[in-house]
């Protein structure tokens, strides 16, 4: 390595680092309030089915069920059960759906990426509500 | 013996040496982000979110960077993606990976080269991290065609801080260790 090479690299911070450090801090807070403006309060009414990212079923968020999905990689197993939503079992190797847990609240989704299946929870309005973008 | 190999090396001319040097420390480096890559691969996953991860494989682009510049780096990043994309045979993570590391490469490469006194390797690394977790994200929501993704974005720019941190210490160490072996007068000077 050529010794200006050395030189070049200087000591481990330098101010322009706090600079990036505060914008990614300010940045991502602003994100995340607007995204929690987006979620809305309470429990949500109905719950999106979506896969490979077109609607494939809107159901109430009500009663107790299970239902199977076919996905990009294979089946999607999910419960609904007192107004919550969780993924039970799916085809992916990761299984990172499943370990999301119960969502309940408007806004609030499960993503598998693998299998291209998402469930979201949707406000009982039906209108497009005003945040989303 | 040690004449045969001082009149073998003499033969060659500076500039095919310089060549040979240099593919040789491509060579290394993209070999060292592939095994890096893989051996984070068989780690399990910080968050449930596409792009939440360490991003050993950074340190191999980092260090061209540093000790080869700009185009090695961006060379040594393209390299470890395609190859990691073919030995794991998934196109969306192909895409994902080579999407991510090309930009992330871009702004590191930008900030070191531009961004000198004023930034760190820290800093550059970090601004990586960051770059590569949103590209990632943005790709993710694009190929899922989904925009709740975008709920994770906030949290993934947050988890690139430290990792980006750890990154740019590490590549940091790693490249003066490196130089240092290389030659007498790079020694004196750190």
């Amino acid at each position: 390595m050529h010794p200006s090479r050395i030189r070049r690299l200087g000591r481990w911070w330098a101010p322009g680092d706090v600079i990036i450090v505060l914008a990614v801090v300010v940045l991502s807070a602003f994100l995340i309030f607007t995204s929690v403006a987006g979620a809305g309060e309470g429990s949500g009414s109905k719950v999106r089915i979506s896969v490979n990212g077109r609607e494939h079923k809107v159901l109430p968020l009500e009663g107790d069920k299970t239902l199977g999905v076919e996905g990009f990689e294979g089946e999607s197993l999910m419960e609904i059960n007192g107004g919550k939503v969780r993924m039970i079992d799916s085809a992916c190797p990761d299984k990172l759906c499943v370990r999301t847990h119960w969502i309940s609240r408007p806004g609030e989704s499960i993503i598998c990426l693998p299998n291209r299946v998402v469930i979201e929870i949707k406000d009982g309005s039906g209108g497009p509500d005003a945040i989303n973008y | 013996m040690r004449s045969i190999i001082n009149e073998s090396v003499n033969r060659i001319s500076p500039a095919a040496d310089r060549r040979a040097r240099l593919v040789s420390q491509l060579g290394l480096l993209v070999a060292l982000g592939l095994a890096l890559q893989i051996i984070e691969g068989t780690l399990p996953p910080i968050l449930p979110v596409p792009g939440a991860k360490l991003g050993l494989a950074n340190l191999a682009t980092v260090i061209a960077l540093v000790l080869l510049g700009p185009w090695e780096a961006m060379a040594v990043t393209i390299l470890r993606c395609l190859l990691g994309g073919l030995l794991r045979g998934s196109f969306i993570g192909l895409t994902m990976s080579l999407s991510a590391g090309i930009t992330a490469t871009l702004v590191m490469d930008a900030l070191y080269v531009f961004g000198s006194p004023f930034i760190s390797l820290t800093g550059v690394s970090i601004a990586g991290a960051v770059t590569h977790n949103a590209t990632q994200l943005l790709v993710a929501m694009w190929l899922v065609g989904f925009p709740g993704l975008r709920h994770y974005l906030p949290w993934l720019l947050l988890l690139a801080l430290p990792t980006g941190f750890v990154i740019g210490i590490a590549s940091r160490r790693l490249a003066l260790a490196l130089g240092r072996g290389e030659g007498r007068e790079a020694a004196q000077i750190v």
